[in-house]
């Protein structure tokens, strides 16, 4: 195994030397300042005044950035809307910047996936490590070889700054040592092969593997789940368990968050039952989504359309695997109502509210039945204090076996029985395949304030490594997306997709006709592509989540959109 | 007439007054930009006079939108700092109060007081440009500032 010397010996020096870095300020005078220091920090600069063209920039120059500075205030677009795009759709870290440094402001930053948060006016001193941010999200991501390799290497990356330095004693003998280290780091580091500056391919966590992960850490427990083992369950080649690791990590947030805020909401009834296969589910259908809306090839008016669409229409055909559906139906009837919270009630929390816009906007885009494949493979019902909210993750997966009509019917199941508060719209549901849509639409407790609104994880998807990727993995989603038509692009639009299915049911009276859906046109559209519902019915009350938990909520991909009108999608995400 | 060495003692005198960020201006200047600091203060002199137009106009209006306020001086506050100007961005942060209590009084003093201070800002700056072109011309140099 040669050792590439010459350029490699510059390596280590030389980074973070050329460090690409956008930043974005449409303060003139801040933009010009910080440029300046950012150029002495000997970085390539390119500045940009709007968000908007930044956006373009790193849309059409995927793999020209290392990292992204970017004001919080701006007029064309919410910073922190620009650092969630910039997060699903290039993942790259995102620096966040204001003179406002209050904590809540900083707290959200942080929530929506900013490596760091600096405030204004920045010294050229932080300026100057704005690149451990890119050494340590490459570090996270890429590293196959292992974490010992890779402290290692950072080891030797350190150790040969400070040979450099001190070069007046045993130069030579340091300077072999270094160049045996370079020589091991070659030879193990197949991946970081050059400095780190230079653009890896990233472990992409496409739908597939995530949902091996999450089946392999259904299989192991969440709580016995641990990287080595699951990824010797998943099985995939090339991948490391840092890899699964920082993936597991990230999962556990996730997980997290939501039972926290399942928590808040007190007492949430939940079906025991099944409840690792609804965890599965629901955190499937989540990354799905994620990784549906993070890969970059899926153009941004598709998902927005896509998301628009769902939103708009009522909701409605679920289509649960049968075997899930009557299990979980089955296992709901027999559990009391008052189980215990679990994963499961928190992940669908945050649909809420987007169940119960859905109800109230008449959406223009709207895409036809078959575009959007969705089934619900499974459903969790928890009540709400005095209306019944439900909230479901729709997830898409290209395996999932399509929906009969029987095992929709199946669903059908006294869904006035299960869920019984005072405001249960059964009657709504008609010929719906799945009763549990008891949406409260006219209950103004859902219409929580959301500023935050639309928000979409950032961190679980990665984006698509390579196009082909991207194209055989989003395959179905890309096909169920052409049709729709172009829209206000956010990609935050295709997390709501999901939930627009599920609303079609129960909203089937109070929302146009080419809302809903047919049961038979669900059972054809399972067929490319599935969703996974979940219904929760908070039992307790009926809580206005604080933005910010909400946010969190949502955060973790689960779309959830408040009195979003038709066409503006974007407004979503209005401060 | 003063000499070289006072004029440059007044250079540094207002240079250091305007704080560690204008000291920090004058450092990123160097020759592939040799007007840094002049280019940037001018671009702030601009900037602010717009955005003190545009605040008197809010607050005259029938109807204030505090909310577009507090955004015209957010921005001054992040423009005021970034060159130096302390004084002008605390202000900002008494403007921004009254703002969230929509106080228009408030906010209409504030306004005043911020365009006294902008004014000493531009005073102070123009003179720190008239001293470097006289120390020039006196054939001096320009003192580092640590």
């Amino acid at each position: 195994m040669a050792c590439t010397t010459g350029g490699k010996s510059v390596v280590p020096e030389q980074f973070p030397v050329g460090l690409r870095v956008l930043v974005v300020d449409d303060d003139v005078i801040c933009l010009r300042v910080l440029e300046q220091m950012l150029r002495k920090c000997m970085y390539q600069v390119t500045s940009c005044s709007q968000a908007t063209v930044a956006l373009n920039l790193l849309r059409e120059r995927k793999g020209c950035f290392d990292v992204v500075l970017s004001d919080v205030h701006m007029p064309d677009m919410d910073g922190f809307r620009l650092l969630e795009l910039v997060g699903l759709e290039m993942d790259l870290p995102v620096i966040m910047m204001s003179a406002d440094g209050r904590t809540n402001l900083v707290m959200r930053g942080i929530r929506h996936g900013a490596c760091d948060y600096l405030i204004k006016p920045i010294r050229d001193e932080e300026l100057k490590n704005i690149w451990q941010h890119v050494l340590r999200k490459r570090r996270n991501e890429i590293n196959p070889s292992g974490s010992i390799e890779d402290r290692d290497r950072e080891k030797r990356a350190i150790d040969d700054a400070e040979c450099a330095s001190s070069a007046n004693e045993g130069e030579d003998e340091v300077f072999k040592t270094q160049k045996k280290r370079r020589e091991c780091r070659d030879e193990d580091d197949t991946e970081l092969e050059d400095d780190p500056a230079s653009k890896k391919p990233r472990v992409v966590w496409s739908v597939e593997l995530h949902q091996q992960f999450v089946g392999a850490v259904n299989q192991l427990g969440i709580d016995k789940a641990v990287p080595k083992r699951i990824l010797e369950l998943m099985n995939v080649p090339g991948l490391s368990r840092e890899n699964v690791a920082s993936h597991l990590q990230k999962f556990r947030l996730y997980l997290k968050r939501l039972s926290g805020v399942a928590q808040q909401q007190g007492g949430l009834p939940t079906y025991c039952g099944p409840v690792e296969q609804n965890l599965r589910l629901a955190s499937l259908g989540r990354f799905d989504i994620q990784a549906l809306a993070a890969s970059g090839q899926l153009p941004p008016q598709t998902l927005a359309a896509l998301q628009a669409e769902l939103f708009s229409r009522p909701t409605g055909n679920l289509i649960l695997p049968a075997m899930d559906q009557r299990t979980l139906l089955h296992s709901s009837l027999q559990e009391s109502k008052n189980s215990h919270v679990d994963k499961n009630v928190s992940y669908c929390q945050p649909l809420n509210r987007c169940s119960s816009n859905i109800a109230n906007q008449t959406s223009q885009h709207l895409m036809s039945n078959e575009d959007v494949n969705y089934s619900v493979s499974s459903c969790n019902l928890v009540e709400t204090n005095s209306n019944t909210l439900i909230t479901f993750l729709q997830q898409q997966h290209q395996q999932r076996q399509s929906i009969t009509q029987e095992s929709i019917h199946s669903i059908n199941v006294q869904p006035s029985c299960l869920v019984s508060p005072p405001n249960f719209q059964a009657g709504n549901n008609q010929n719906c395949s799945f009763s549990y849509s008891a949406m409260d639409y006219n209950n103004p407790l859902l219409q929580t304030s959301n500023s935050s609104g639309l928000q979409v994880l950032e961190r679980e998807c990665k984006p698509v490594g390579t196009p082909s990727e991207s194209v055989s993995s989003m395959s179905s989603c890309s096909r169920n997306v052409q049709r729709v038509p172009s829209s206000p692009s956010t990609i935050s639009s295709v997390l709501q997709v999901p939930n627009m299915n599920c609303m079609q049911r129960s909203t089937r009276n109070s929302i146009p006709s080419r809302f809903a859906v047919d049961e038979q046109e669900i059972a054809a559209m399972s067929s490319t592509s599935q969703v996974r519902l979940y219904v929760q019915n908070n039992g307790s009350k009926v809580k206005q989540e604080p933005n910010l938990g909400f946010a969190e909520n949502v955060r973790m991909g689960i779309p959830v959109q408040q009195h979003l009108p038709p066409n503006d999608l974007m407004s979503v995400f209005s401060d | 007439m003063a000499t070289v060495g006072q004029l440059q003692k007044q250079f540094v005198d207002f240079s250091t007054s305007l704080y560690r960020e204008f000291i920090q201006l004058q450092k990123l200047q160097d020759e592939s930009n040799p007007d840094f600091v002049f280019e940037v203060v001018s671009l702030f002199f601009e900037d602010s006079e717009k955005l003190l137009n545009n605040l008197a106009i809010a607050l005259q209006q029938q109807v204030v939108d505090f909310k577009q306020v507090d955004a015209h001086v957010h921005q001054f506050k992040g423009s005021s700092s970034s060159i130096g100007a302390h004084r002008v961005k605390n202000m900002c942060v008494a403007f921004r109060n009254f703002c969230e209590e929509k106080n228009l009084d408030g906010c209409l003093r504030c306004l005043q007081q911020i365009n006294h201070e902008y004014c000493l800002v531009k005073n102070k700056l123009e003179n720190v440009f008239r001293l470097e072109r006289q120390i020039l011309e006196a054939g001096g140099t320009i003192p580092l500032i640590a």
